[in-house]
């Protein structure tokens, strides 16, 4: 079963994003704050994440700075799905190596699948957002 | 649709929050709002929340945006206490961070203005701008207080 990692410190949006994703298939496991994201990531090595970037105890931008310097998991791509609407919030996400970056307010549940199954059919290779 | 009355923005600790649909709902934190808003406005003019919007964030799950709105009841009188609590300890992390998160709790909802007041607070206090803060918040809580009261008492099922 693939597996997708949804970090977010907004139960709401865990709950859609996993009711979502299983419901297509996927087998969904979440995390509340930027520790215990990267922590459910190293033990559950997914498929693929789905991470927001303003999280209590490790910011969004730090886990992902993390992800990709670490050889275990800097392959796994990385969905950043955030309310910063800022420019530059958007390129600094792109630079640190996540493959997509798109605005919560600006976003339904269906794109995030969409946006899931062309992320693992296309690799690594950056979506447009 | 007939007219929607908006509650009294009072939402106080373990006591219900009333309105006018009857029903109570537990609030974890005591949240003092600035202003009774008791009056009638026309629902078409002053919708504090889109549900379209909502039942197409959801691909049109009624049943998963129903247990979503009972998340945001729960979860946003315990972040607006947050802010609350940063706005009067001018900590401008805190105001930009429970700023942040009540933002995207009503983006999906399509709340505008309610997300236009998360958006200036955020700013104000990524900016470490915390002179405005205190004059704001009661107008933000006043909208969120809107929200919640909408989402209890919609009747948003039978919405297209």
């Amino acid at each position: 079963m693939t597996k997708v990692v949804v970090a977010d410190d907004d139960r709401m949006f865990r709950k859609a994003a996993e009711t979502t994703l299983r419901r297509q298939g996927y087998g969904v496991a979440t995390a509340s704050d930027g520790e215990e994201a990267l922590q459910l990531i190293r033990s559950e090595r997914p498929d693929i994440i789905v991470l927001d970037l303003i999280m209590p105890k490790l910011q969004g931008f730090d886990v992902l700075r993390i992800l990709k310097q670490d050889t275990l998991t800097s392959a796994i791509p990385v969905i950043v799905l955030s309310s910063l609407t800022q420019e530059q919030d958007k390129q600094e996400a792109l630079d640190l190596g996540a493959v997509a970056y798109f605005n919560k307010a600006a976003f339904s549940l269906g794109e995030l699948v969409k946006q899931v199954e062309s992320t693992l059919t296309k690799g690594q290779e950056p979506c447009p957002s | 649709m007939s007219s929607q009355r908006l509650a009294s923005c009072r939402l106080i600790g373990s006591d219900p929050i009333q309105h006018d649909g009857g029903g109570v709902a537990a609030c974890p934190e005591r949240i003092e709002l600035p202003m009774n808003v008791d009056q009638e406005q026309p629902a078409e003019i002053n919708v504090p929340v889109d549900i379209s919007a909502a039942l197409r964030w959801v691909d049109d799950d009624r049943a998963l945006l129903a247990e979503l709105i009972e998340i945001f009841l729960e979860d946003c009188p315990r972040r607006l206490h947050e802010l609350e609590q940063a706005v009067k300890e001018s900590n401008a992390n805190g105001v930009r961070q429970a700023a942040h998160s009540l933002k995207g709790m009503v983006a999906g909802f399509d709340a505008r203005p309610a997300h236009g007041l998360a958006a200036e607070m955020e700013g104000l206090g990524k900016a470490g701008d915390l002179s405005k803060t205190s004059d704001l918040l009661p107008t933000l809580l006043l909208e969120f207080a809107r929200v919640m009261n909408y989402l209890k008492v919609a009747n948003w099922r039978e919405a297209n």
